[in-house]
């Protein structure tokens, strides 16, 4: 039996990397009126929109599984766990250096905990692109049937 | 690593989700299955094998 997605999974990637694209933009206003440049209302507003932007990615990424799963296709199969494991082995190594060079250039963060968040939000960026990469390296799909 | 899988697939008229289906693995898997970027498990050539009832040798070839 053909299985039954509602939503093509190809078009619900673009908007979820969107959604997540404008929660970092959101993310970077925030922080740049938390230097005073807006108002207080004005910042509450923004981020109760930032946390409905969070909250959009996540359930449509739990939408998107959960599609998947009823269709019948698993959440995850040897391929995909191979991928996490060797992009978590990658962006391990590559976080070894992510973290030295910060540290190297610790004098450029005004605050330690922007310099922390800046290393842990870097070896999460590695691992989502090492993911990304090496999901990608491989042909891409010519016959989606 | 080749396969024969996209001609089995073609010869039983099996789509790629019907034979993801039939393994229990993602439509991806079987992509890169097909154009012989991905080293099965035994388990997996097993199945892929046993759904054209075939060995895994005039399956997947070395």
């Amino acid at each position: 039996m053909q299985p039954k997605i509602t939503m093509d999974s190809n078009r619900l990637l673009p908007l979820l990397l969107g959604t997540v694209g404008l929660a970092l933009v959101g993310a970077g206003l925030l922080r740049w009126t938390s230097a005073g440049a807006l108002a207080l209302d004005s910042r509450i507003l923004l981020g109760a929109g930032l946390a409905l932007v969070l909250g959009v990615v996540f359930a449509g990424n739990r939408r998107r599984r959960e599609q998947r799963r009823e269709a019948g296709f698993p959440a995850d199969d040897e391929l995909s766990l191979k991928w996490k494991h060797e992009a978590g082995y990658i962006a391990l190594h590559l976080s070894f250096f992510l973290w030295m060079a910060i540290f190297f250039f610790q004098d450029h963060f005004g605050e330690r905990e922007t310099m922390l968040g800046a290393g842990l939000l870097g070896s999460a960026g590695l691992y989502g692109l090492t993911l990304l990469i090496l999901q990608k390296r491989t042909a891409r799909d010519e016959d989606p049937h | 690593m080749k396969t024969r899988i996209k001609e089995l697939r073609a010869r039983f008229e099996l789509t790629q989700s019907q034979l993801a289906l039939k393994v229990g693995v993602r439509r991806e898997t079987i992509v890169f299955l097909e154009k012989g970027k991905y080293m099965p498990s035994l388990k997996l050539a097993r199945d892929v094998a046993q759904v054209f009832g075939l060995p895994i040798e005039e399956v997947f070839l070395f």
